[in-house]
């Protein structure tokens, strides 16, 4: 526990060694969310319709708005983190340390997180607020949306931890990354509604756990009329659970793999 | 003037000879990398085709017509990524490790060393899309060129180099100014992705945005309406304000680089 | 001879630092308001170097000698003071003023990773204008001297340290530069390689007249390869001369090693300045100022049954560590 706190001090304490950085993205994000305005505003008025996909012109708006804020509370790097530990062979030195690699690189995630809701979250969705309201929000649905925020980064943690190791396997997974990547943004739902897909990719991405990174937390956000009750609820954080220990155990099962070949092999 | 000029063109030509053969020692990557890229570049248009076949699209754009944005829009990614793709990664490289120093001792001006280092040659991937996309929409669309059309389309791809090496110049002042830039890029991107949508569906006062001060419209909309014959005059001043950024980014450029030289080390 | 290739006068430069507070409270509250000081990183640096010379730059680390070499190489302009170099004011000229200048950083590579040297050298050739035949001539007497042969086609990820620096050394020096700054060019080598090194070094110097500026941690570069010397510590020039009178700057101490016929009781050394002493042996330092050698001399002589003596100068290491920690 004490490896947390310390974590998040140090990433607190880098992150305020550098206001500039964080001066550029409290200017930069709302000029986004502006553009993005007249972006639908015109694709609405256009259209003739007060929805397109069940989702109105506000909550399309804040759709991709909240794209962003979902980067914010899940993004890390341990995929490349692992896979340079595995390609650089500094895997030996990092097995001496006397905790987890896991929980030292969860514990990084996590830190790096905090400090990205304090000073990134908090300040653009004051301004967002104040620029176009989000009539939709309500205390329930933002509750909501923080549980199922929190198991989104705990999957897309795992997620990465996991291509991480498979560096293992490839050698070189920049391939694998960019795969990866291409497929949360697309399959996951922060390039477009996944509303929008035809059917049977839909289907597909019922079957990954993309869609809990994204699509879903965005949903829960905008209080679209299907994740109102409480069943969806419900049924969206245990598939999230599913996903969570499912990929652990995976995690598990190649580090033993990534152990043994350390040990013989010598790192 | 010219001969830094001349000799600068024949740097980038030698970075560009051992980029290609540096590419080659890791051929297998290359290529996957190449595959792959292909394939994440035909994103951007599959996500414009889904947003046309189920709703009524963008006003003033049928799918063929958006279709061949994209498809410029790639080529061009392509070609900016081909041209300048290594730059980021190289000044960020050079800040991380102080190498940043090593510019200064070349006889040349540090800017134009840097601009030099700038091909990569997986950038094709997209360029390769790109073509395909453009190929397929074009031979469903038919578009009549003029030799009119010719000069204002290496008017606009002229223009649009140069916006992106300003952006570029600016991007590297930020760096090194602020020297801690893990998001530096991905901030410009969001910035830059405006110039991903057919500017004439904005409202006027962001369209004329678009055309002068961050004349983005160049990259993929101009060329685009040059294609299907109807690029309006304001691809001049696009082309003009262009570089007139680009001489602003060079006086940021030489501030920052002051600045960096009288206090930095 | 008084031909300066360079001269340094009055450099200054100061730093604005940013106090770091501790405590998590008082760094957030410097993200609204910072407290600065400035420090004086070079403080009135002066010394001239004449052309042909072998000058060695040394000082303890952070004392400013890059912060010196930088502005001499035209990346940072000073505070403050005035820099005369191949008859150029670094910073105000820098690009024609470079193309004259060759500057090796032993910790940083110029060369590209991947590719062999020769395709690093082929880019310099190309950024320095040098003619193919000109080249083609400096290139294979590179080749010959520092035995590179088989080196230069090879990845340079795949070489040694050693070949490494070597191909380093090339870059910095094929196109002709009159004067060549090398920061620590022997950092990290083993023995051989860092003797191949200077030996090259020389040889550059003697035939072709370069004038080398050299920074270093290591005394048997300073022995082997520099006429003169400046060292600077906490941003001055604590000490430039010659290295003879670098060797003999405390010319009122030295150092007598005695070999005793039989052991000496630690108790009877008392009164003297003792550096080690064994039953058998003694090192003893002594002043200078109020007794001649002589006189010091017979009085050990006839007070110990002295079997051997010797007398040395205060070593190198000696003096250097006194002018670092002084």
């Amino acid at each position: 526990m004490r490896i947390f706190l310390k974590a998040i001090q140090m990433n607190l304490k880098m992150f305020i060694a550098y206001p500039k950085g964080f001066a550029i993205s409290i200017i930069i994000f709302p000029f986004v969310l502006l553009l993005n305005i007249y972006l639908f505003k015109s694709i609405y008025a256009y259209n003739g319709t007060s929805h397109i996909k069940g989702y109105d012109l506000s909550q399309m708006i804040w759709y991709y708005a909240v794209t962003t804020f979902v980067w914010v509370f899940t993004f890390n790097f341990a995929d490349r983190r692992m896979a340079n530990y595995i390609l650089s062979g500094q895997m030996g030195t990092m097995l001496l340390r006397p905790m987890s690699l896991f929980r030292f690189e969860l514990a990084n995630a996590i830190a790096l997180r905090i400090t990205g809701v304090l000073f990134e979250f908090v300040p653009n969705m004051i301004v967002y607020w104040l620029m176009y309201p989000p009539a939709f929000l309500t205390w329930t649905s933002f509750g909501k949306f923080l549980a199922i925020i929190a198991m989104a980064f705990c999957l897309h943690f795992l997620i990465n931890y996991l291509i991480g190791l498979s560096a293992l396997i490839t050698q070189n997974n920049g391939g694998v990354t960019a795969v990866k990547g291409a497929l949360v943004v697309l399959l996951g739902g922060s390039l477009i509604p996944l509303d929008f897909l035809p059917g049977w990719l839909q289907r597909i991405c019922d079957a990954l756990p993309f869609k809990y990174i994204f699509y879903e937390p965005i949903r829960f956000f905008i209080n679209h009329p299907d994740t109102q009750s409480g069943s969806a609820f419900v049924q969206v954080l245990l598939i999230q659970l599913a996903w969570i220990l499912g990929l652990y155990a995976a995690c598990r099962a190649v580090w033993a793999l990534l152990i043994k070949k350390v040990v013989v092999a010598g790192g | 003037m010219t001969a830094t000029l001349s000799g600068l063109m024949r740097l980038y030509v030698w970075h560009m000879k051992l980029s290609v053969s540096r590419a080659m020692i890791y051929r297998f990557d290359f290529l996957t990398g190449l595959f792959i890229s292909v394939l994440v570049s035909g994103l951007g248009p599959f996500v414009q085709y889904l947003f046309f076949t189920q709703t009524r699209g963008y006003p003033g754009w049928t799918i063929h017509e958006i279709l061949l944005f994209q498809g410029v829009l790639l080529l061009w990614l392509g070609i900016r990524d081909t041209l300048f793709g290594a730059i980021r990664g190289s000044v960020m490289d050079m800040v991380w490790k102080g190498d940043f120093d090593r510019l200064l001792l070349k006889p040349y001006p540090p800017i134009g060393v840097l601009l030099c280092s700038g091909f990569q040659l997986s950038g094709i991937g997209s360029l390769i899309a790109g073509a395909l996309f453009m190929g397929y929409s074009l031979s469903k669309l038919h578009p009549h060129l003029t030799a009119v059309s010719y000069l204002q389309l290496i008017v606009a791809v002229l223009g649009g180099v140069i916006l992106f090496m300003a952006i570029t110049v600016l991007y590297c002042s930020i760096v090194i100014m602020l020297v801690q830039m893990s998001r530096i890029s991905e901030m410009l991107d969001r910035i830059t992705d405006f110039g991903n949508y057919p500017a004439n569906i904005f409202p006027l006062i962001l369209k004329t945005v678009m055309v002068t001060v961050l004349p983005f419209a160049l990259w993929g909309f101009y060329p685009a309406q040059i294609l299907l014959g109807r690029a309006d005059g304001m691809l001049w001043s696009a082309a003009g304000c262009s570089i007139v950024l680009f001489g602003l980014s060079v006086v940021v450029w030489n501030r920052c680089l002051r600045n960096y030289t009288s206090a930095g080390g | 001879m008084n031909d300066p290739i360079i001269e340094v006068k009055n450099l200054t430069k100061t730093f604005k630092k940013i106090k770091k507070k501790e405590g998590f409270f008082s760094s957030l509250g410097s993200l609204f308001n910072r407290e600065s000081e400035l420090i004086k990183g070079v403080d009135d640096v002066s010394f001239t170097i004449q052309r042909g010379e072998i000058r060695g730059l040394i000082g303890p680390n952070g004392a400013g000698k890059s912060t010196t070499i930088k502005m001499m190489s035209g990346i940072l302009h000073p505070t403050d003071g005035h820099i005369q170099s191949l008859g150029h004011i670094p910073w105000m000229e820098r690009e024609q003023y470079v193309r004259k200048l060759g500057v090796l950083f032993g910790q940083k590579s110029q060369l590209w990773w991947d590719l062999p040297p020769i395709d690093t050298f082929a880019l310099n050739k190309e950024m320095y204008k040098i003619p193919d035949q000109r080249y083609k001539e400096r290139l294979d007497y590179f080749i010959e001297l520092l035995e590179i042969g088989h080196v230069v086609h090879q990845p340079v990820r795949t070489l040694s340290l050693g070949e490494r620096m070597k191909c380093e050394l090339v870059c910095a020096l094929l196109h002709e530069p009159p004067l060549i700054f090398l920061d620590e060019p022997t950092i990290g080598l083993d023995i051989v390689s860092k003797e191949n090194i200077r030996a090259f070094i020389k040889q550059m110097n003697k035939e072709h007249g370069t004038t080398f500026l050299i920074t270093t941690h290591d005394l048997a570069d300073l022995e082997n390869l520099c006429d003169n010397v400046t060292i600077i510590n906490k941003g001055k020039v604590v000490f430039d001369d010659t290295m003879q009178n670098l060797s003999t700057y405390f010319e009122n101490s030295k150092i007598i090693d005695v070999k005793f016929a039989s052991p000496v009781p630690a108790s009877l050394l008392e009164g003297y300045k003792v550096l080690e002493s064994q039953p058998l042996s003694a090192m003893i330092e002594i002043d200078l100022s109020n007794q001649t050698i002589k006189q010091a001399f017979s009085d050990i002589l006839d007070r110990f049954p002295v079997i051997d003596i010797n007398i040395t100068n205060i070593p190198i290491e000696q003096v250097i560590k006194h002018l670092y920690t002084a």
